[in-house]
């Protein structure tokens, strides 16, 4: 076992190194650049590795246990025992229930407390617009196995969609959200056509250049959506018509003045962050739903053979479509949540690293977990913000910790887990049919 | 004796390959039809053609179900299943990562009619129709033997209880005709006897009209009414299982010119 430490250690090692090795530092008055190895750096990585993959081939010993239907699963004793036993309040259907709500309420008074800041409640919000994408990406990639690398290209069709609204007909947020969605919804529609027959690489190539193509008529269709000027002074959404800046435009009124309390830059953050939230939330119960349904069944038989789903009399080509469609109209939504947050949108928002991102945490939370998939859309935002202080490592950090979360749990953070649909005896539609065999019931 | 499906002339070239050349036979209607032949004999390509995943180079696949009569020549593999086919597959295609019970539940999807906005808000009809589906399942569960086995997933479930569960999905779409691909391949003897019994008993309890291919030439011979005997795709002979075991062609087929 601590061979296999040093031989993966001192694997890591040397790819770090070309990384943060050396920098290269040019002295005052000379012309020629140096380069400092930074040794110290390098050990502590070398040694750092070391100990996280000693210690995961510790646990890892003692972590299969059979469970009551006989199934093996994974559990880990000691010090990961309190991490797994976490892991099962999610997992199990009837403690997943107070759970979140708990996490809810948690949430909804996250604003209110003391210390907390504006910039942290606005990394939230942007977090939540990522819950949003993410749940959206794991409508397509997660249940229905198209795996689309274009994903950002809706999201910048719903910002853009309000955007434009906006600038030429002056339609206010909610009345655009909506289209927002639609719109959206339409483009995935457009783009499922032609890859229907499309699986794998393929699809994701095609794809990919579908996300391009959409950012480059943005930034190209000068007379249209401005180019890389994009649009801006895009207006925030209202409560019930009550805007969230100190001055009130003509014939409006402004929310502090309607209660008649000191004007603060807090309420404008505040009513993002909630209304972010309850998106975020609404998202996922809808995904949750759409998951367990008649239509979720064939998602997920799609993904798993769709041959043998064919076979099953699902019209595959209208289950591809309602996938692409309603993963796209999420992605809508966020876009109109993601131009209302920021006043301002330009095509650079849009760029392929944005779908690269999503995906990622469709894949880091487990591919259609619902639950999996929020969390990982929370950390993939959060992480780099906590590791602001680690400066130029930030990135490095988050890469570190993406790259061990695939090491040792390649199945996501929380990977989805089959319903069990429990038989109730005294459930009379149960018992109704007891007596009659399913096919006869048809053939008379 | 009523037909339920007429081939008439039916081939499948690939190119130049001739998989399947000119082929007639009637499956008729509440028997078992046993159809053999040598490896690559064009079994499995004439299954293909019936079910919709290959379409006939030429000749006619007539469906004379109870509701409607039509081709199935042009037909996509789910428009078939609705009309009342459903198949089993050669090598086991089960929803690996869904649970038993629910592969057989997918099976239940034509028989069901919530869309989007039912799995949403889930009003009451879209409530009692998914208890139908589970309860639905659970029986055909428990029909091929399988009721203790509902929340294990498919991939983990034994070879021979894959196979039955491939049996128990394929008849959730309540079919008239069932076509099972080597239901037997990789069976042990009793697993074997077991089969037979079952599919005598989805023949005789629920009437249904089964093509069956197979190799276990015991199995085939047992239980078939009619057999249908393919090579280098073309059919070599037909009838009673008596009567097709002493053909000379399916001797030579088989065996060899010599043991004629």
């Amino acid at each position: 076992m601590f061979l296999l430490a040093l031989r993966d250690a001192c694997w890591l090692t040397l790819l770090a190194f070309p990384l943060i090795g050396f920098d290269l530092v040019q002295k005052y008055g000379e012309t020629g650049k140096e380069i400092i190895f930074e040794w110290q750096a390098i050990g502590t990585i070398f040694i750092g590795i070391l100990l996280i993959r000693l210690a995961a081939g510790f646990f890892k010993r003692y972590r299969i246990y059979r469970c009551p239907e006989g199934r093996l699963q994974e559990a880990k004793l000691g010090i990961s025992n309190i991490v797994s036993k976490v892991y099962r309040l999610f997992d199990h259907r009837l403690h997943q229930r107070p759970a979140l709500v708990t996490l809810f309420a948690l949430a909804v008074a996250l604003p209110f407390l003391p210390r907390v800041s504006n910039a942290a409640l606005d990394v939230l919000t942007l977090a939540f617009i990522y819950v949003v994408l993410g749940l959206g990406l794991n409508i397509v990639v997660g249940l229905a196995g198209l795996l689309d690398l274009g994903y950002v290209g809706f999201y910048a069709v719903g910002a853009y969609g309000y955007g434009l609204l906006y600038q030429y007909w002056g339609w206010s947020f909610w009345q655009a959200l909506p289209a927002c969605g639609m719109i959206a919804a339409l483009f995935g529609v457009v783009l499922g056509f032609p890859v229907l027959r499309l699986r794998g690489d393929y699809l994701a190539i095609v794809t990919l250049g579908f996300g391009e193509i959409i950012r480059i008529i943005l930034n190209n269709w000068d007379s249209f959506t401005n180019g890389p000027n994009g649009i801006s002074s895009i207006p925030r959404p209202t409560l019930m018509g009550l805007e969230f800046s100190r001055q009130a435009k003509e014939g409006a009124t402004t929310f502090h003045d309607f209660l008649n309390i000191e004007y603060s830059s807090n309420h404008k953050q505040i009513f993002m962050y909630l209304l972010l939230l309850s998106m975020a939330v609404f998202t996922m119960f809808v995904v949750e739903r759409l998951q367990h349904s008649r239509l979720g069944r064939a998602w997920i038989a799609m993904r798993e053979d769709e041959t043998a789903c064919a076979a099953m009399g699902i019209n595959t080509t209208l289950a591809k479509l309602s996938a692409f469609g309603l993963g796209a109209c999420w992605a809508g939504f966020a876009g109109g949540f993601f131009a209302a947050r920021q006043g301002f949108i330009n095509p650079e928002s849009f760029t392929f690293i944005e779908s690269a991102t999503i995906l990622a945490i469709v894949v880091l939370g487990g591919m259609g977990s619902t639950v999996g998939v929020t969390i990982a859309a929370l950390a993939v935002v959060i992480i780099p913000e906590l590791a602001r202080g680690f400066s130029q490592y930030r990135m490095i950090i988050f890469a570190v910790a993406l790259v061990a979360l695939m090491l040792f749990k390649p199945e996501g953070l929380l990977p989805a887990k089959r319903r069990m649909y429990e038989l109730h005896p005294d459930d009379p539609n149960d018992l109704n049919h007891e007596n009659q065999s399913v096919l006869e019931v048809t053939r008379q | 004796m009523t037909p339920l499906v007429v081939l008439d002339r039916v081939s499948k070239h690939f190119g130049g390959l001739k998989a399947v050349e000119r082929i007639s036979f009637t499956i008729n209607q509440g028997l078992i039809t046993g159809l053999i032949g040598p490896n690559g004999a064009g079994k499995t390509t004439l299954f293909n053609c019936i079910t919709g995943m290959y379409q006939p180079t030429s000749g006619s696949i007539t469906w004379c179900g109870a509701e409607k009569s039509c081709l199935l020549n042009r037909l996509k593999p789910h428009q078939v299943t609705r009309l009342g086919l459903a198949r089993t597959f050669q090598n086991i295609r089960l929803f690996a990562n869904m649970t038993a019970l629910e592969n057989v539940m997918v099976g239940r999807h034509i028989q069901s009619r919530a869309g989007i906005l039912g799995a949403i808000f889930k009003p009451a009809r879209v409530r009692s129709e998914e208890q139908e589906i589970i309860s639905q399942a659970r029986r055909i569960l428990g029909l091929v033997g399988l009721a203790d086995r509902a929340g294990g997933l498919a991939k983990n479930l034994a070879y021979g209880e894959q196979r039955r569960l491939e049996i128990a999905r394929a008849l959730a779409t309540e079919p008239q005709l069932l076509l099972l691909d080597e239901p037997a391949a990789g069976l042990n003897p009793s697993e074997t006897e077991d089969l037979d019994a079952l599919i005598k008993k989805l023949q005789q309890e629920l009437r249904l009209t089964i093509l069956l291919i197979e190799h276990d030439m015991k199995l085939v011979m047992n239980i078939s009414d009619e057999i249908v005997v393919l090579d280098h795709g073309e059919l070599i002979a037909q009838g009673p299982p008596a009567v097709v075991a002493r053909d000379r062609h399916v001797i030579a087929a088989y065996l060899g010119e010599e043991f004629c």
